[in-house]
């Protein structure tokens, strides 16, 4: 089967004063359709880096990275960001939602970019509330809602644009053991009824556990790798 | 149209901040509303002025006589299709605190050759003739102190003083005329007999303060003017003739350069404003660089962030803009009854628009630019 993800000899090196440090080495990795693949690893080993790079929020040094079929390290700015509107859902650790907008605008925001009427945007919107449990607070702000809420927001986020891919940055990093537990499910849930790709990075092997894949990354190289999970 | 929640969200992130920069646009669209409006009043009011018509007055000053013995040289002028003497007759009625009402005393047949324009109905410079001792009332002055025909009003002249010692000046309302405030010498003056005035006062007999005089051609204003100066050059009584467009633009004049004034204060606001406004949306920008970095990840292209930060500095600016203008707007009609000007309410508003976006334009670029380069994994790692 055709990999969704295959990374190809990807390097990526920043410049830090005068020092260029390199964080991927010469990485290669395929992700299939449908896989959860959790990244683990220290501190400083590259997993945001390497999450970075597959959902196109930055450009390898050197090497390939095929998403989808698009070898996104060749798209313009403008293009690479059309790309992700239309094939990357995006979970951040502290969510990141709009604090002026409420809950049901927040996760109407990837939709603005499409040509949906504000009818159909609405019955999205609707229908990845009620994904996450979210009806009833809909016209809440990110400050009215908890942890968990505004995470389950970001994620509706996520999956109203009916992405390919979901990328999470320790999704359950800033929540407590209860909570966590419900996010990863419903992440495990998206993943394994939906369809969907999902990447998530954890320092959490717990979290871990959820995924159907775990590598390892250490000091910017694949170190090892785990099989499928719960 | 469905980013505008968008937009208007990020306005008002903080809404005491935005309040207060909403009221210092707000403040400063009024001031150049007001100021504008009063400019532009005081132009119209030149403008509306005659171009046909001359004042001949002293060279050395408006207020200096010239002898009466000049007017039948002045109608023999080529060009002159009418002329009169006007005497200022200034002065204050039934008040301690004087108001300046503004009286000519006019000789009612040269007058009404003269000055064509028939705001004074014929049937009231007839009575004028018929009563030495009459007088024709603009009707705000008449509302002003009720008067009505018939009545006796005894005005305190500013310049001439009466047979008796006095400056008291008896006159019998012969008739009230609608009063145009957009003619700023005769529309709204007391008309008075220049005989009764003449033969009346201690001083100066025999001569007028001015020489109201009707052209035949309205384009031969300057060789007119320049012909009627040429025949009393070198005499005891020069003569300095303009047409009564300048002699308001002169007038106006007499007070400062007013034009120059309001546009360097309105510069001056305006200049205070951009680095404000701007300080407010580089701050706005700066503490909104982790969302604006999100809305990079969900999507949203440089042009559309920098279109977005724009949009904002846009809507602060029109809303409070229009905010601004709108009360200015209210009190132009409040100008023209104080003060009797017209004020050109239209190109004065479409200014302040344009004006509005140009502030938000030069404000909001330098955010937006900032806005537009981020980098979203610099910016989320707050960096």
């Amino acid at each position: 089967m055709e990999p969704l993800i295959r990374l190809r000899g990807v390097v990526k090196s920043y410049k830090r004063g005068r020092q260029v440090v390199e964080v991927l080495h010469n990485l290669d990795l395929d992700v299939q359709p449908g896989e959860f693949l959790a990244l683990m690893g220290p501190s400083g080993s590259g997993k945001t880096t390497l999450l970075n790079l597959i959902g196109g929020l930055d450009r390898p040094t050197d090497g390939e990275v095929v998403v989808a079929g698009e070898h996104i390290d060749d798209l313009s700015g403008g293009g690479l960001a059309k790309w992700r509107a239309r094939h990357v859902g995006f979970v951040f650790q502290f969510y990141n939602l709009m604090p002026t907008l409420s809950a049901e605008r927040n996760v109407e925001l990837p939709l603005l970019l499409t040509h949906l009427s504000a009818a159909e945007r609405r019955k999205n919107v609707d229908a990845a509330l009620a994904l996450v449990s979210l009806t009833d607070r809909k016209k809440h702000k990110p400050s009215e809602l908890s942890g968990g809420q505004q995470q389950r927001v970001a994620i509706a986020r996520a999956i109203v644009a009916d992405p390919t891919l979901l990328v999470c940055d320790e999704p359950t990093g800033d929540l407590d053991r209860e909570t966590a537990e419900e996010i990863l499910t419903l992440l495990q849930h998206l993943n394994r009824e939906a369809g969907k790709t999902v990447i998530m990075v954890t320092h959490d092997p717990k979290a871990a556990s959820f995924a159907s894949r775990v590598v390892h990354l250490d000091k910017g190289a694949l170190a090892a790798e785990a099989g499928a999970a719960a | 149209m469905k980013f505008l929640h968008l937009v208007w969200a990020g306005v008002w992130r903080r809404p005491g901040r935005a309040t207060l920069t909403l009221l210092s646009i707000v403040n400063a669209f009024l001031l150049y509303g007001l100021l504008q409006g009063f400019v532009s009043g005081l132009g119209s009011t030149v403008a509306d002025t005659h171009a046909d018509v001359l004042i001949t007055a002293s060279r050395i000053s408006q207020l200096e006589p010239l002898p009466m013995s000049q007017l039948p040289q002045v109608r023999m002028v080529q060009g002159v299709r009418a002329a009169a003497p006007i005497v200022i007759f200034h002065g204050g009625f039934r008040t301690s605190q004087p108001i300046n009402m503004c009286g000519f005393a006019v000789d009612p047949d040269s007058f009404a050759a003269a000055n064509t324009d028939e705001v004074i109905p014929p049937a009231d410079i007839q009575a004028l003739k018929n009563k030495r001792s009459g007088v024709i009332v603009p009707a705000n002055v008449a509302a002003l102190y009720q008067l009505k025909v018939g009545d006796r009003m005894p005005l305190k002249s500013y310049f001439w003083t009466n047979h008796d010692g006095t400056n008291v000046w008896p006159l019998d309302v012969v008739a009230i005329y609608k009063s145009n405030p957009r003619d700023i010498f005769f529309g709204s003056s007391l008309l008075v007999n220049y005989d009764y005035v003449d033969q009346g006062r201690t001083q100066s007999n025999g001569t007028t303060s001015i020489f109201l005089i009707r052209l035949t051609d309205p384009t031969q204003g300057s060789a007119v003017a320049n012909r009627i100066d040429a025949l009393f050059a070198n005499s005891p009584d020069e003569t300095k003739t303009e047409s009564e467009r300048q002699l308001a633009a002169d007038s106006i004049k007499q007070i400062g350069d007013i034009g120059f004034v309001v546009s360097a204060i309105v510069g001056a606001v305006f200049f205070a404003l951009l680095f404000s406004v701007g300080a407010v949306m580089m701050q706005s920008v700066r503490e909104r660089t982790p969302e604006l970095a999100v809305l990079k990840t969900l999507g949203f292209t440089d042009g559309a962030i920098m279109s977005l930060v724009l949009a904002e500095a846009m809507m602060l600016c029109l809303f409070s803009a229009a905010i601004g203008l709108g009360l200015a707007a209210l009190v132009f009609p409040l100008i023209k009854v104080g003060i009797g000007f017209n004020v050109q309410a239209g190109p004065v508003l479409l200014v302040g628009l344009v004006l509005a976006v140009a502030l938000a334009i030069v404000s909001g670029l330098p955010p937006a630019v900032r806005g537009m380069r981020l980098s979203i994994v610099d910016a989320l790692a707050g960096r």
